[in-house]
């Protein structure tokens, strides 16, 4: 049995469940109670829950992720949203030198099972400041998850295996995602393990490895791409830091040519770690070289189009696979 | 103070060594660590590498030259040292004496005989012989990882072929037509993606001819003009000539043994016969005695005969009788692979209790190879195939009928001397035994 929800409402349900089935998980946010949240991802939970478990707060990020850190230290599980993924800058100590740390700091004598929701990636024009996608700081910051949903499942199942985890987790839930439908399953403690990938859509010719939005791309440029007879492979890695490389060992191994695409800039970002592990793990299963796909080295451009310009979309992923295929890379 | 460059010994056995090639000129600046001289030994070469960074100031010895282990071959200059290329033989050199100041690097001063007066070939004869063009890039072979493994697994050298990639890289796909086109000459599961494929190492043609042996047995010398990479062989086989050597054959039911290897997929033929050999010389002593000691070898290390641009030859696994089967198919992979490449460490080589011939890749049905000296026994196995079948008339309806059955025919070939026929026999039989119920040894 499945449903066909938003992704935003597949958030709302995870954390409904989540409060019903533990009173210590509770929400921190700006504008989240009386407003419900900027894509309406937290409508009605305070009718339920009330206003201790669902707070607005002042618009410190500083302070919100500090109340979280000390919150989870004392045995909450604080869910903490961002607003925009853009803003965890204003809290980078907490994140990163408080929630990434202290379990290691106090010798495992504390835990801190914070989730930090942050709404990322390019749309509407939001400009440079609004519209980052950050992961990779994250990913490179030892002591923290990092998860990142694709579509209304991942949302859900993804989202709850946070807020179960132990361990500071950042949730990277794309901003353009919000709206759209997808199946989940009726099934009320269906979670998403963290640390495990997802294949897509298997074929022999091309593996996409990627993760969040993206996913939806390749996707588009794998159903292109069987037109043409090529089968490709989209693994979503669904979750980026603990990584799931026995999954992308499988992928390489079975289509020997590998795309890694994202929306956040392709300098640093995650898909270079990918492909420096896909060459020290893989080297004799490649036939070609990795190719990385990723953002402009440029910050988000408010012009339309040169915002649409900057970033992977289905076409410049199908026609890198072409490439491959052709064996012109 | 110069840094001397002497002939390595390569293993417990090396005494001497021949200078196959200089890599660096004298006179050419040299990086601690970078190739310098290629030598060679029967069975392997072996690229000497720079013990310092500096000027290759003398390389003594012209290709072909034999220097016994730990003799200077050659000397390199350090920076700002005057030990330039000696331009003629003088013998006037007027450096002081060798003083070794520290056995790990053996730094002394220049030697002071020249190379004519030390007996060996004038360096000023290898530093104005033109050498051969080194590799440069264009020698190199362009081929994605994925095709070089796969041409490593299937014996196909990749020298000289041309790729579809950008800048010709040789593919996978590159690969699998060029196996097409050489017409399959290694055994294996035909998966197109190659990631399961199995390897025999291919067998060892070399070994059966009798008249190529024969040829030598009136002649003490060696051919002239025979490459050095047969020498080897040759002196072996000549040596092997001479000996009493008998045979028991017999073909081995493997319809079990097939289903399993086409069922696991993670080991073939070769593999199986090291592994059930392996474990059956633990209790067949006699198989394994050691030629120069008249005793039973008491490490189970198994020789596997591999064909490679070079010639027979026959690397080793280790301590056989105590690795798994897909262990030891790793293992034989991975010493066909460098086997080819020319690459073999001195370790990889020698020391075999006992070999193993596999022609079955050939498509071969038999195969009688000689015992490797100091080995007293060898095994030759070929190609499983379908052959007509006597049904045990007790296990079917009570009488005998004709069907179809997977079979392998095995030689043991053994030295008389050491080895009598009914141990090999024994030895032979629960071989075959092996082969028809596997799953007795697994």
């Amino acid at each position: 049995m499945a449903r066909t929800i938003s992704f935003s409402e597949a958030t709302l349900e995870a954390m409904q469940e989540e409060m019903r089935r533990d009173p210590t998980v509770f929400l921190l946010g700006e504008d989240i109670a009386k407003q419900g949240g900027i894509f309406g991802q937290f409508k009605g939970l305070p009718q339920e829950f009330g206003f201790d478990r669902v707070r607005d707060t002042p618009i410190s990020e500083a302070a919100l992720v500090g109340a979280g850190v000390g919150a989870a230290l004392t045995g909450c599980r604080p869910v903490v949203d961002m607003h925009f993924a853009d803003f965890i800058t204003c809290a980078m100590d907490e994140v990163v030198n408080q929630a990434a740390k202290l379990r290691y700091m106090f010798g495992e004598q504390c835990v801190v099972p914070m989730t930090l929701r942050a709404p990322d990636g390019i749309t509407k024009s939001a400009g440079s400041q609004h519209s980052q996608a950050l992961e990779s700081w994250f990913v490179h910051t030892p002591g923290l998850e990092v998860v990142v949903p694709a579509d209304a499942e991942d949302a859900k199942g993804l989202l709850k295996a946070a807020i179960r985890s132990d361990n500071p987790t950042l949730y990277f839930e794309h901003k353009a995602l919000f709206p759209q439908k997808g199946a989940i399953p009726d099934d009320g403690d269906f979670v998403v393990p963290i640390g495990k990938a997802k294949t897509m859509r298997d074929g022999k010719d091309v593996a996409v490895v990627t993760y969040g939005i993206t996913v939806a791309r390749a996707m588009e440029a794998a159903s292109v791409l069987e037109a043409d007879g090529i089968e490709a492979t989209v693994l979503n890695l669904r979750t980026l830091w603990p990584l799931d490389f026995d999954a992308i060992v499988d992928a390489v191994a079975r289509t020997h040519r590998v795309i890694v695409a994202h929306e956040a800039v392709r300098v640093g970002g995650v898909g270079a770690e990918i492909a420096a592990f896909i060459g020290e793990h893989c080297f004799d299963e490649l036939d070609a070289p990795v190719v990385r796909l990723g953002a402009a080295h440029v910050p988000v451009p408010f012009a339309p189009v040169l915002q649409e310009a900057m970033y992977p979309k289905a076409p410049m992923i199908a026609d890198a696979a072409r490439r491959l295929v052709r064996r012109e890379i | 103070m110069p840094i001397e460059v002497v002939m390595p010994k390569l293993g417990l056995t090396m005494a001497s060594g021949t200078i196959a090639r200089w890599i660096k000129r004298p006179g050419e600046a040299v990086r601690e660590g970078e190739p310098l001289v290629e030598v060679a030994t029967d069975k392997i070469a072996y690229e000497v590498e720079a013990p310092a960074t500096g000027t290759l100031a003398r390389a003594l010895g012209a290709d072909g030259d034999e220097f016994a282990c730990g003799d200077v071959i050659g000397t390199i200059a350090l920076a700002g040292e005057t030990d330039t290329p000696v331009p003629a033989p003088t013998g006037t050199s007027t450096a002081p004496d060798a003083v070794t100041t520290d056995g790990a690097a053996r730094i002394v001063e220049a030697p002071r005989i020249s190379g004519a007066a030390n007996g060996v070939a004038p360096t000023a004869g290898s530093s104005t012989t033109p050498l051969p063009a080194e590799r440069g890039n264009g020698e190199r072979v362009i081929a994605s990882p994925a095709a070089r493994r796969l041409a490593r697994e299937r014996g196909i050298s990749l020298r000289g072929v041309r790729g579809t990639g950008p800048r010709g890289r040789i593919t996978m796909s590159d690969v699998i037509t060029l196996r097409q086109a050489q017409g399959d000459i290694v055994a294996g599961h035909d998966s197109s993606d190659g990631r399961r494929e199995q390897y025999a190492p291919v067998g060892a043609p070399a070994m059966s001819p009798r008249d190529e042996v024969t040829l030598s047995l009136s002649k003490g010398e060696m051919p002239s003009r025979l490459p050095r990479s047969r020498r080897a062989i040759y002196r072996k086989m000549t040596e092997v000539g001479f000996l009493p050597l008998a045979q028991v054959e017999t073909v081995a039911r493997a319809d079990a043994l097939k289903a399993l290897i086409d069922r696991r997929r993670d080991f073939g033929w070769t593999a199986f016969a090291v592994y059930a050999v392996a474990r059956l010389l633990r209790e067949h002593a006699d198989l394994r005695t050691d030629a120069t000691t008249g005793a039973p070898f008491e490490r189970i290390d198994v020789g596997v005969a591999a064909d490679t641009p070079h010639g027979l030859i026959v690397p080793v696994v280790r301590d056989a009788d105590t690795r798994s089967l897909a262990e030891i198919q790793r293992e034989i992979v991975r010493l066909a692979g460098l086997a080819r490449e020319g690459a073999l460490a001195p370790d990889d080589i020698g020391g075999a209790c006992f070999s193993i011939s596999n022609v079955g890749p050939q498509g071969v049905e038999r195969v009688a190879p000689l015992p490797d000296s100091p080995q007293t026994a060898i095994l030759g196995i070929g190609a499983a195939t379908q052959r007509p079948a006597v049904v045990d008339p007790s296990t079917g309806s009570g009488q005998a009928a004709l069907t179809a059955a997977w079979m392998l025919t095995c030689v043991v070939s053994f030295d008389h001397r050491f080895v009598d026929g009914a141990p090999a026999a024994r030895f032979l039989a629960a071989f075959a035994a092996a082969c028809a119920d596997p799953g007795m040894l697994l």
